[in-house]
């Protein structure tokens, strides 16, 4: 079978899957995507919680409902990326409408959204961020179908094992030194995350780093890990924030919606060229590991304010729907292409990629890396009719989006008045019953309230969390290869240092490494 | 103006100490093989060096923390008030554990049933989680707000009812805490 065939299946995959129901003859992929992505919008609108939080929580009941086999994966990525996109066009309704950023990307969209919402602009506003935010988003889905297995294949012909354990060792290095204030912070962070993938994970009989404790001889469960630091620890803080501003002003900040006006074509065409501009940089940003959507915004919103200047429109800063397109184009264009470290390396890049990863490697079937796009000499490879179901569903996310978005985004506005002293430790208790319904077992709940005090404690430190969970994800691969490639070169210590590949990558890891301390050595 | 307590110091000598105790002791007392092993006249990797590794990492970055710090000096982020409030958020948390845990049981056994037997009959299943989680609920609802009143407390357990509910109709192969512990 050749590539079109395999892209024709993928997309067979997702329209002929199983039905949802006897009652509702859709396939069942198709309306996990939607549910998701309503379920993202939602999220994204309620200040305090994020897409990632609510991929968190719904992996371990999406799991136990569709189990473990292979057919699940296309429900369960298929609702994560509903879920991811839904989100990402969210966050922008409390930034616009109450000058509440949900997530800190949105921040940027408050500086020119709220001021829109104060004019009594604030359906306009909604609009242009939706527009701006799906356009941004379908370019960086195009990018990704496109790069992701060009750039596997070139994997897959240039590298070999020691090669592929340097890659790892520069992503590690790379998302713990640009994430972050603090370079050395960062690969503390990542020095943990290691440390902790690798209790009881071993090849030999004695679970190591245990202590002959038995709870821990099959190591921490990763769903545990990952949502104990990323979501507990959020939580813990966010509720500690809470506390102290009631202590500080005597209430909880509850701020009105006011009114709104539609949007016109001329104002549509006025910002088609600040999108272009951020969905570019979004998209660039996007395909480097760790590098979030925070700094393609703040690339985005300083792009477009200098060309606006130039223009000679309204100010950025007081309501310019430019600076709202701006923004939104560019922190939606880092959704797609952060996939491209996923697909074609099987490395995740942000939070979200996280809980991708760990959907496919909870289910199984499917390994992300480059040997999804190898197209075999005979038969088929079916993880690339997964991966290319996997674009299907973000397109028809995106169809979705382009065709519901905008009217369940200003729908979702009511979720964004629901108090977060309510919501937070509701989503404390649903993230554990989220656990416990995966692991039953208490120990996986203390366990994952252990991880989140390490969280809390780790964000009043000023270390960022991200290295530590893309850390714990990729121990076990940095592990395992370094391992196959040490024994494959016949137990060479200096095994990374063969190839003029390996050593390029290596150098680049201690390039980037200083390169950014002594960057943000300057900034502090 | 630089802090009395310099945190960034403390941190990094800290992390330091770890990756040192890891990399030196931890690693190569608590793993079956050490740093490589030959078996069979070939040489692979051991188990302990993965952990040295990663300790090494820790102590590396625990130096230039403390440099950092020694050097540019910090503001402290972590304070005796983040900690206590700290103690007061596990004490919640795990007050709820311990109801969602035992709560079920206590009430069967007051009343002559053993609660393994029931853990699977409507409202039995409910009880643990709709008290610990309600509880916990309220709790935290009442840390964030600094006072406590009975509409909270009602509503939080609305919400865990909500939640027990939603999750148990219709999944049936789900589990609710503490279900699958008893």
């Amino acid at each position: 079978m050749d590539i079109v065939q395999h892209i024709w299946m993928g997309v067979l995959a997702v329209f002929q899957g199983p039905p949802t129901a006897a009652w509702l003859p859709i396939p069942i992929a198709l309306v996990m995507v939607a549910a998701g992505f309503v379920t993202g919008v939602a999220v994204g609108a309620t200040p305090g919680l994020a897409g990632p939080m609510a991929m968190a929580v719904s992996l371990p009941i999406l799991i136990s409902v569709f189990g473990y086999e292979p057919d699940a994966l296309s429900p369960v990525l298929g609702f994560l990326i509903g879920v991811m996109k839904g989100a990402t066009i969210g966050g922008a309704v409390p930034a616009i409408l109450f000058n509440t950023p949900g997530t800190p990307d949105a921040s940027l969209t408050t500086f020119d959204g709220h001021p829109m919402t104060k004019k009594g602009e604030a359906t306009k506003a909604l609009r242009i961020a939706h527009f701006s935010s799906v356009s941004g988003d379908t370019f960086s889905d195009i990018v990704l179908f496109v790069c992701a297995p060009f750039l596997a294949v070139l994997v897959e012909a240039y590298l070999d094992l020691p090669e592929k354990t340097a890659l790892i060792l520069l992503s590690m290095s790379f998302i713990a030194a640009v994430v972050g204030k603090s370079v050395a912070k960062g690969l503390l962070a990542a020095g943990l995350g290691m440390l902790a993938a690798y209790v009881g994970t071993g090849e030999e009989f004695y679970p190591r780093l245990t202590g002959d404790v038995p709870a821990l001889a099959q190591g921490f469960p990763t769903v545990v890990a990952v949502l104990g630091v990323l979501i507990l620890g959020e939580v813990f803080k966010a509720i500690e924030d809470l506390m102290r501003e009631k202590a500080r002003t005597g209430a909880i900040a509850r701020q009105d919606l006011s009114g709104g006006d539609g949007l016109s074509w001329a104002e549509v065409k006025r910002c088609l060229p600040f999108i272009r501009n951020s969905a570019v940089i979004g998209t660039m940003i996007g395909a480097l590991p760790g590098v979030g959507s925070t700094l393609a915004a703040t690339l985005g919103y300083a792009s477009g304010r200098k060309m606006q200047q130039r223009r000679g429109g309204a100010k950025f800063g007081t309501g310019a729907p430019e600076g709202v397109a701006a923004t939104e184009a560019a922190n939606s264009a880092v959704s797609g292409s952060n996939l491209i470290p996923v697909l074609s390396l099987g490395i995740p890049g942000n939070a979200a990629a996280v809980f991708l990863i760990l959907a496919m490697d909870s289910i199984g079937g499917f390994n992300p890396g480059p040997a999804v796009f190898r197209v075999p000499s005979d038969g088929f490879n079916s993880e690339m009719i997964i991966a290319f179901g996997i674009f299907t569903t973000m397109a028809f996310a995106n169809i979705l989006n382009w065709i519901i978005g905008g009217r369940i985004m200003r729908m979702m506005a009511i979720v964004a008045r629901i108090p977060s002293q309510i919501l937070l430790p509701s989503v404390l208790l649903v993230t554990l019953l989220g656990l416990y319904a995966q692991e039953t077992s208490f120990t996986s709940l203390w366990m994952a309230i252990g991880f989140g005090v390490l969280g809390y404690l780790m964000r009043k430190l000023g270390i960022s969390v991200l290295p530590f969970v893309i850390a714990f994800i990729l121990a076990g691969t940095l592990k395992n290869t370094a391992r196959q490639a040490f024994s494959a070169s016949g137990g060479d210590p200096y095994f990374l240092f063969d190839s003029p590949i390996s050593i390029s990558f290596i150098a680049l890891t201690v390039v980037i490494i200083v390169m950014t301390a002594r960057r943000k050595a300057e900034v502090a | 103006m630089r802090e009395r307590v310099n945190q960034d110091v403390i941190l990094g000598a800290l992390a330091l100490l770890f990756g040192c105790f890891i990399a030196l002791y931890w690693a190569p007392i608590d793993s079956d093989t050490g740093i490589a092993e030959k078996v069979r006249s070939r040489w692979s990797i051991g188990d302990a060096l993965a952990p040295t590794v990663a300790g090494v990492v820790i102590a590396t970055s625990g130096f230039f923390i403390a440099l950092g710090g020694i050097l540019r000096g910090t503001k402290s982020t972590l304070s005796a008030k983040n900690l206590t409030y700290l103690i007061f958020f596990l004490v919640i948390v795990f007050s709820g554990f311990l109801t969602m845990r035992y709560a079920g049981p206590i009430i069967a056994g007051a009343l002559g049933e053993e609660y393994r037997v029931l853990r699977d009959e409507r409202p039995w299943k409910y009880i643990g989680f709709i008290l610990g989680g309600g509880g916990m609920i309220f709790g935290l609802m009442s840390l964030a707000e600094g006072r406590i009143s009975l509409r909270r407390l009602i509503l939080a357990l609305l919400i865990a009812a909500a939640l027990a509910l939603i999750y148990d109709l219709p999944f049936e192969d789900l589990l609710l805490p503490p279900n699958g512990d008893v």
